[in-house]
């Protein structure tokens, strides 16, 4: 944790951009998604 | 029970087994098709007890005698001659012209047993397609209840098809009829069975085979299904039934749930302080403490709910209950020009909204069915659960009323969800009656006798939404956590004022807030409420999140969970950011908003896409959003009115 702590900057700055393109991500697949006619939520669905 | 003999039509030679086989599943609905595909793949779906689950096409496989075999389950359907979307697909997909779905080798027509005449109309129609098929005669455990026998012989006889004997639900017969279909492809297929047209036709030899084949016992008494639907079909005492099950379940919400999620929020707080006990201050430790554990922890606490919510559900769907439910509703829905089946996408919504609007596929009627997508997301979801709980958890006092019969909390959630559905019955009439102005078409819908719930099902069921809400909450919330602290968090304060309300008011989220402020104060509402709500676009639980990383901020100097922090939060001006009379019109406006960017697009998809759908989701947005600002408004300006400070 202490060797986290002194990348302090870094690992934020990576955490913070991963979740900003998890995000970007999920509206691209939301679109794409949305322009399928046939394709739904099945039983793996992460709609909740 | 192995009856894998040649059929006795079968006149033309043994054909080659293939290398690979696709397998498709068809049959009424109801026949009991997605437990029969879980048995044979070992994959798992939502089953339910009533008709139109099964809506999405799923796929699964096994391998028989080293022959890899693909199985896709279709929506359940009635006859070859479609009417809604749903059996539009499982048509197509029999008939070989549903585009992308590989035609079928071994064609599998799952047949309630208890239900054998109706479920014999389509089966028969199937097998007169000539293609290699197995019919898989299921629930057979419920016939022998009946003391109703079926010579099987007989039926292969009559039907020229090989008939496997299965009860799916306990897995009795899979291996046979795995077997039997790894042999179908060999065997001559079905001739034509009923030789001539018309429903009557195939009526009348549907009656003869039957009376070559069943052996009823006499007609005694009424059942106990019958005895119990006296009592849960009754105009009377049926809809009190239903309100007291939905008391019952809301009650135990909130009693059962409360010792889990004091553990689990013990759990939260002991991963928050390890985290500042191990870690200097700094950046990192802020955004695991105030953005991670705090924003995701948050929503964790209230996984025990979501779980007592759907054991319920499952336990009603199972035993047959939730059939009935429609029926009895079916009297209060048909007078605002809701069909009986939008029910179930009505009572899937109190899960997801997504599924839900998926499940409207069911409904045969263009303007029913738009009417219902429209409305399905009024119903309070799992993700609306959180928002509640913490906001009852922290206001409504936990008090004894009606003689000690409920408490107050319980009954406070239990409104939230009724003025959802309320609203969605009256903003379906108001449709209805304007722009989707048609007649209500009649409900037909199979009552399957009450049977003990089966504990793998349910715990299939409960499984599945657990998994759903971890996922999210290691995904969604988790992002939109990390991202809040970020946007609580930077830019840096210029000034050298470095107490945590001068911080955030001056970062990006603060700014944001600022803006937002003159939209929601005539709610209530300060600017950290305005950011949450806008956040929770994401996901409706990111409100907590958001609440979590707002108040977390103080590098760990504040202590005490969440909902007490929101008790002493304060506004810019030093009063309480938080009322009872704020709490309840928040909880209003998160009953109708349409705060969710999945139900937005799956919104847009079931409308037709492009202009039109756009033009739907426009409206259906702007529609709930102005509810759900009129509804907080109401609540707020008239609890004042009434001189409920509140405070």
């Amino acid at each position: 944790m202490r060797v986290l702590a002194s990348l302090d900057g870094l690992v934020v700055a990576t955490a913070v951009a991963g979740a900003l393109f998890y995000f970007l991500r999920r509206v691209w697949r939301s679109v794409a998604q949305a322009r399928k006619q046939h394709d739904g939520c099945g039983p793996n669905c992460d709609c909740g | 029970m192995t009856h894998i003999t040649r059929p006795a039509r079968a006149t033309s030679a043994p054909r080659p087994r293939p290398h690979a086989l696709h397998v498709v599943l068809a049959g009424n609905p109801n026949a009991g098709k997605s437990t029969l595909f879980n048995a044979l793949t070992g994959l798992r779906q939502h089953v339910g007890n009533f008709p139109g689950v099964t809506v999405e096409r799923l796929e699964g496989g096994f391998t028989y005698d080293d022959v890899p075999v693909t199985v896709t389950d279709l929506p359940g359907a009635y006859s070859l001659s479609p009417e809604s979307p749903d059996e539009r697909i499982a048509v197509d997909v029999l008939l070989g012209r549903a585009a992308g779905v590989r035609h079928a080798d071994v064609i599998v027509i799952v047949v309630d047993a208890d239900n054998i005449e109706r479920h014999l109309y389509f089966a028969s129609e199937i097998l007169e397609l000539g293609r290699p098929t197995v019919v898989a005669l299921n629930r057979m455990d419920r016939l022998a209840a009946t003391g109703t026998r079926i010579d099987i012989p007989e039926l292969i006889h009559e039907l020229g098809a090989v008939v496997v004997p299965v009860v799916a639900t306990k897995g009795e017969g899979i291996e046979h009829l795995r077997r039997a279909i790894s042999l179908a492809p060999t065997l001559p297929p079905p001739s034509t069975l009923v030789g001539a047209n018309g429903a009557n036709a195939r009526y009348a030899w549907i009656s003869r085979v039957l009376d070559a084949c069943v052996i009823r016992p006499e007609r005694g008494a009424r059942t106990p299904s019958d005895r119990v639907d006296r009592v849960a079909l009754h105009p009377v005492t049926g809809p009190l039934v239903f309100v007291g099950l939905m008391l019952l379940v809301f009650q135990a919400m909130f009693s059962w749930s409360r010792p889990l999620m004091q553990a689990i929020q013990s759990l939260v707080g002991g991963a928050g302080n390890a985290v500042l006990a191990g870690l200097p201050a700094g950046d990192l430790r802020s955004l695991l403490a105030d953005g991670v554990v705090a924003g995701v922890g948050n929503v964790l606490v209230f996984l025990p709910q979501i779980t007592i919510l759907f054991l319920f559900i499952g336990v009603l769907e199972d035993s047959g209950y939730m059939a009935r439910a429609a029926f009895v509703m079916d009297r209060f829905m048909r007078p605002v020009g809701l069909h009986g089946r939008s029910f179930i996408p009505l009572i899937s919504g109190y899960a997801c909204a997504v599924p839900a609007i998926l499940g409207t596929r069911t409904i045969k009627d263009d303007k029913q069915r738009l009417a219902t997508i429209i409305v399905v997301p009024m119903i309070s979801c799992s993700a609306r659960l959180p928002v509640y709980t913490l906001l009852i958890g922290a206001f409504v006092p936990s008090i004894a009323v009606a003689n000690g019969w409920l408490n107050l909390q319980g009954l406070t959630l239990l409104l939230m969800y009724v003025a959802g559905t309320v609203g969605a019955l009256a903003t379906a009439a108001l449709f209805r009656q304007t722009l989707l102005r048609a007649p209500t078409r009649a409900l037909i819908l199979e009552l399957p006798p009450y049977s003990l719930p089966n504990a793998r099902v349910i715990a299939m069921s409960v499984w599945q939404r657990v998994r759903v809400f971890l996922k999210r909450a290691g995904t969604v919330i988790l992002a939109a956590s990390v991202l809040l602290w970020a946007a609580s968090h930077f830019p840096r304060p210029a000034s050298a004022d470095s107490r945590a309300e001068s911080r955030l008011s001056q970062s990006a989220l603060g700014h944001v807030g600022h803006v937002l402020e003159p939209a929601v104060r005539p709610l209530g509402y300060d600017w950290k409420i305005g950011v949450s709500i806008v956040s929770s676009f994401a996901a409706r639980e990111v409100f907590v999140s958001s609440m979590s990383t707002i108040y977390g901020m103080g590098d760990g100097s504040e202590s005490g969970a969440l909902q007490d922090r929101l008790r002493t939060a304060t506004k810019d001006d030093g009063t309480l950011a938080y009322t009872p009379l704020v709490a309840i019109s928040l909880m209003a406006f998160y009953v109708f908003a349409l705060m969710c960017t999945s139900t937005v697009a799956v919104t847009f998809r079931e409308c037709g896409g492009g202009a039109k759908g756009l033009a739907w989701i426009v409206l259906q947005f702007t529609f709930m959003l102005a509810l759900a600002y009129g509804a907080a408004l109401a609540v707020y300006h008239g609890g004042l009115a009434a001189g409920w400070t509140g405070a």
